[in-house]
């Protein structure tokens, strides 16, 4: 007697995903052109993936940790703070970039919310700033910060500014 | 296809713009709102499956709540690209009866 596979279980085609199909193997991408190809940094996506994380209201990205330590850092001459790609990581091809973000969330939002609209709008400004297609964005959510907390966190980086001054 | 955050404004204007509703609400126990870059859209929430609209209602009321729920799902409906839409009513403020339109 031969067993037959339900039709749920037929294998998916691979060049059919949910964001979008490929013809025929090769797919068409604004960075090569028969004339070149234009190549993008990861720290260039990275810190566009973060700008775009920290556009939506009531997210910080990085850790807690992480935060306070950047915060006096990024005030020492010679150190780059990388402020912009702190908590992002980015794998970057040819034509497809793949972001995972770290961040902490203001107190009293809808986490799940907050971060759906992180994702659309890094995929939207990745997409479009960059012309690579985003196949995924991994949110991990470590923290939850208060608004009084922000202020302490600005007082801080201020007596560092006024002590390099002297 | 009107993209999140289009949608909420343009249900966040029509609710407004209703007779009975005071303001938009800010949700209980966590903030309702819809996000965008650089941008919020206070007491609107678009789910993939409904739209939630959170109102603070004037009072005296000008009908009561059931009615102006269904007044304020057929104003919307046009605008939620077919989701259904589900009514939080979250305070009442009491208003002057001048200022009840």
């Amino acid at each position: 007697m031969t067993e037959q596979r339900p039709p749920e279980q037929r294998q998916e085609d691979p060049l059919q995903t949910e964001r979008g199909s490929i013809q025929g193997g090769q797919q068409q991408s604004p960075l090569q052109t028969e004339q070149g190809t234009t190549r993008i940094e990861d720290s260039v996506v990275a810190k566009i993936a973060g700008i775009a994380a920290q556009e939506v209201e009531g997210v910080r990205m990085g850790g807690g940790a992480t935060q306070a330590i950047g915060g006096i850092l990024s005030s020492v001459p010679g150190i780059s703070g990388g402020g912009e790609a702190r908590g992002v990581a980015v794998e970057v091809g040819q034509v497809e970039a793949a972001v995972d973000l770290t961040m902490t969330v203001l107190y009293g939002r809808s986490i799940p919310q907050i971060a759906e609209a992180v994702r659309r709008n890094v995929i939207n400004r990745v997409e479009n700033l960059v012309g690579l297609n985003v196949t995924e964005v991994n949110i991990t959510v470590n923290d939850v910060f208060f608004p009084e907390q922000e202020q302490q966190q600005g007082q801080l980086e201020q007596t560092g500014q006024e002590q390099r001054v002297r | 296809m009107v993209d999140d955050l289009q949608l909420a404004r343009s249900v966040s204007e029509a609710v407004l713009a209703i007779g009975g509703v005071h303001s938009l609400g800010t949700g209980r126990y966590a903030e309702a709102a819809t996000y965008g870059a650089g941008e919020k859209v206070s007491g609107v929430v678009v789910n993939p499956r409904e739209v939630r609209v959170h109102i603070v209602v004037s009072y005296p009321l000008v009908e009561p709540i059931p009615a102006l729920a269904e007044r304020i799902r057929q104003q919307v409906a046009s605008r939620t690209e077919g989701r259904p839409t589900t009514v939080v009513v979250e305070d009442l403020v009491e208003v002057e009866q001048g200022e009840n339109l």
